[in-house]
């Protein structure tokens, strides 16, 4: 067997340069230990070709297969796509349920309930103070009360539909003010899901090129997972993969992204009517190749719970749904009140009761912002019409009548409040409400769970162990080591063989 | 088998989350010890809380009612008393027509007697505009007007004549309505007369103070016979009176029955409200400290676990 005289210092040059970008490998790994979404790399080694040495004793045109050392000849990533599909299919799950979860328990704090100053509250002294003004229609303090306790409804009712109103235009923005719609949180998502879309377009781009090369752009496809698994809470994600590493997108059964192409982007538009009031409800769209609505079709993600809790839904309590409740029931009580006050009925100083308790001042958008107490009756009580006209004229300042009327419709159910009464249209409304954010605890905890163990599993396969990077340290720093050693050895051995000349 | 990797960053995560998750534990049993209520917001038990609102207006309302009564029953105990001292007048007026029916009277003693009758006659109407409050019992709804108002021998009624549709109401459980009031009409009836010699009573008078200004009319006009027609006529008066003091009573009854049924009710929900919404505050506590007793068990794990390293032994 012959083999050339340096042989073996390019041998352990080799093994040198392996361990060496093993080293570096790992330095790698380590100084990535806390980076979220980077997956461990790994130096694929393989022996090197065979040196195809011509043997004495081989028979001829055989050769003998010298082993030439080691190579580097890949830096992988260990990742496993299985697993980051299931993860980012639950993470759109969860995004809803915290979401919903949150904006639910928003709700819970509007309402305040049980407690004395919330809704239920209010109704009940309402009529508690129409139940003393019916023992004593002839007192003044009472009729006041009275009224005070009308205006004290009204408040609490406008409060609540005020921070419900502010919290939907925080969550969809009003469509009567252009200018809402980009702040809110709808709008910031949808930003930062159109920007997300341009970043991995960009990436796509540069991982084409790399892939095309024949190389591995690990850390690209690093950055790319990340920006799809934290996208995926916001926004359910339909992935493809294309050819040279690519991707294509679908949002909503829409084509968003294809390869190195943008094809599409998000945007929220207010109704397309002609003048968008404040209680229309804002529409997701993909647009740049024609305007197509997608609200519907999204079905996870913060952006599916946000669309959610903007709109009315017969099967969830929602922001929009409650301001409804609360408008269907203060209407409700304004017109009944109203219409007992102002018929077949006598005030205190024997006129017609002509003067409603409550106003409604002329405006767009639901009742409830604009009801009021009448000021005319609130300046002068004795005009509350508490007697009643039976036909027989006014028969005297005792007569309750038309205040015990009053105090009846507590009584009452109303097929505007879907057949039910005053306490309990707004019980139903609330115990509702517990019932779905009960609901949604839960689920946000299940699935938070779920999410946490998939990350977990994910974690098992591209987290960086320190513990396991030292081990590989302490081997390739060995291996470092004796192929040092091993250039000594071809040294001194051709030290020997020069000496001897 | 092989054993599955752990990443560094799991554990880290892992206690990161677990410490949040016994601190979220802390917090709700902390809220429910400082709040001492069980349920501070409806999806903490949304069937509980449909009953404490029922609970809360029921009691709530429960407590209307009860004032009502008590308000009620002060009216009728005057009404009641007021009718007492109708009695006693009655009962003088009728001595006082014995007397005057007696043939050995002369005219001035009859004319003594006159004056006196005339005098009950002035305190029956000061009886009958007994007021509690602002409020005439006697006057059905015309609640600020003066039952009766006297101008010669003409006694007025000035109240709400006594149909059934205008008595004056109180609820005193849900829509359940009671007439408090007495009419005062049905009581005393009413006077007027017509000028003479001899004067006499209109048509259109009635009941006692009928009774009352003719027995005075007869007394001046020294007609003993005429007198003694009066003592059966009075006798009739004090009958219908007792009759509505028996009506009163049995009001009251009544009102003392609902009232008893109410207090008792508002035991029983005030007990079912506070099972449902007063936290047990020895459980909680006990909870809490247990819970405590995690939370440090996981912060010591959680400083062992995340310590060591290959590299603490690499040296």
């Amino acid at each position: 067997m012959i083999s050339p005289g340096f042989f073996g210092l390019f041998n352990a040059h080799r093994g040198i340069l392996a361990a060496q970008s093993a080293l570096d490998v790992i330095n790698h790994n380590v100084a990535n230990a806390a980076t979220p979404g980077y997956s461990r790399q790994r130096v694929d080694l393989a022996a090197y070709f065979p040196y195809q040495a011509p043997g004495l004793n081989a028979p001829p045109g055989q050769f003998l297969q010298m082993g030439q050392g080691v190579i580097a000849e890949e830096i992988t990533r260990l990742r496993d796509s299985f697993l980051d599909t299931q993860y980012r299919v639950e993470h759109s799950t969860q995004g809803l349920n915290v979401s919903t979860n949150q904006t639910l328990k928003e709700l819970e704090g509007i309402l305040t309930e049980p407690s004395d100053e919330g809704i239920n509250a209010a109704i009940q002294r309402f009529f508690d103070s129409a139940q003393a003004m019916a023992l004593s229609p002839e007192n003044i303090a009472a009729r006041t009360q009275f009224m005070q306790s009308a205006a004290d409804m009204v408040d609490t009712f406008k409060l609540q539909a005020n921070q419900l109103q502010s919290l939907r235009d925080n969550l969809v923005g009003n469509a009567g003010v252009a200018a809402s719609i980009p702040i809110s949180q709808l709008g910031i998502s949808v930003t930062q899901v159109n920007e997300a879309l341009q970043t991995i377009v960009r990436l796509n781009q540069q991982i084409n090129t790399v892939t095309a090369s024949g190389a591995q752009p690990n850390d690209l496809l690093d950055q790319r997972d990340k920006i799809l698994d934290d996208l995926s809470e916001i926004i359910d994600l339909d992935i493809t993969p294309l050819a040279n590493n690519q991707i294509s997108i679908r949002i909503g059964g829409e084509l968003m992204v294809n390869g190195v192409t943008l094809s599409n982007t998000l945007e929220v538009i207010a109704n397309p009517g002609p003048a968008p009031t404040p209680d229309d409800q804002p529409t997701l769209v993909r647009t740049v190749t024609g305007t197509v609505n997608i609200t519907n079709t999204i079905a996870g993600g913060k952006i599916r719970s946000i669309l959610n809790m903007g709109g009315v839904s017969t099967t969830q309590a929602t922001v929009r749904g409650l301001l409804n409740n609360l408008n269907s029931l203060l209407t409700t009580i304004r017109d009944r009140v109203n219409a007992i006050q102002t018929t077949t009925s006598f005030d205190l100083n024997g006129a017609a009761g002509v003067q409603p308790i409550f106003n409604t001042t002329a405006g767009a958008g639901l009742d409830i912002f604009r009801i009021t107490v009448n000021p005319t009756v609130s300046a002068d009580p004795r005009l509350i019409a508490a007697a009643f006209n039976d036909g027989s004229g006014f028969l005297g300042v005792g007569d309750n009548r038309n205040a015990q009327n009053m105090v009846d419709l507590f009584n009452q159910t109303f097929a505007a409040l879907g057949n039910t009464g005053f306490k309990d249209y707004f019980d139903s409304v609330v115990s509702k409400l517990g019932i779905d954010a009960a609901a949604f605890k839960d689920r946000a905890t299940s699935q938070s769970n779920l999410v946490n163990s998939l990350d977990t599993r994910r974690e098992a396969v591209f987290g960086v162990n320190v513990d396991e990077e030292m081990i590989d340290m302490l081997r390739f720093q060995r291996a470092l080591e004796a192929s040092s050693r091993m250039v000594r050895v071809f040294d001194d051995v051709a030290k020997t063989i020069i000496g001897m000349v | 088998m092989t054993t599955q990797r752990v990443a560094s960053s799991t554990l880290h995560d892992q206690a990161i989350r677990y410490l949040q998750n016994n601190l979220g534990n802390l917090g709700r049993l902390q809220e429910k010890v400082s709040t001492g209520r069980n349920i501070n917001r409806p999806s903490d038990d949304p069937v509980g809380l449909t009953r404490i609102l029922d609970l809360k207006n029921t009691l709530s309302f429960d407590d209307r009612y009860l004032r009502n009564i008590n308000q009620a029953l002060s009216e009728l105990n005057t009404t009641d008393s007021a009718l007492s001292d109708v009695t006693n007048i009655v009962q003088r007026a009728l001595e006082l027509a014995n007397q005057g029916a007696n043939a050995t009277q002369n005219d001035q003693n009859r004319d003594a007697i006159a004056g006196e009758i005339d005098q009950l006659i002035n305190q029956l109407v000061q009886v009958a505009n007994t007021k509690v409050g602002n409020v005439y019992v006697f006057s059905g709804v015309r609640t600020s007007t003066a039952t009766y108002t006297r101008t010669g021998n003409a006694v007025t009624y000035n109240g709400t004549p006594p149909a059934q549709a205008w008595q004056r109401n109180v609820e005193i459980s849900s829509r359940i309505l009671l007439p408090v009031n007495v009419n005062g009409q049905t009581v005393f009836g009413n006077v007027s007369t017509v000028a003479g010699p001899p004067e006499a009573i209109a048509a259109g008078s009635s009941g006692l103070f009928e009774t009352m200004m003719e027995l005075k009319l007869n007394l001046q006009q020294n007609d003993p016979d005429q007198v003694r027609a009066r003592l059966d006529e009075l006798q009739t008066n004090l009958g219908t009176v007792l009759g509505q003091q028996a009506i009163v009573g049995a009001t009251a009854n009544r009102l003392e029955l609902t009232m008893n049924r109410l207090e008792g009710r508002k035991t029983i929900f005030s007990r079912d409200y506070a099972e449902i919404q007063e936290v047990d505050m020895a459980k909680t506590i006990t909870d809490l400290q247990f819970q405590e007793n995690i939370q440090q068990a996981s912060l010591g794990v959680t400083a062992r676990v995340l310590q060591p390293s290959l590299l603490n032994f690499l040296r």
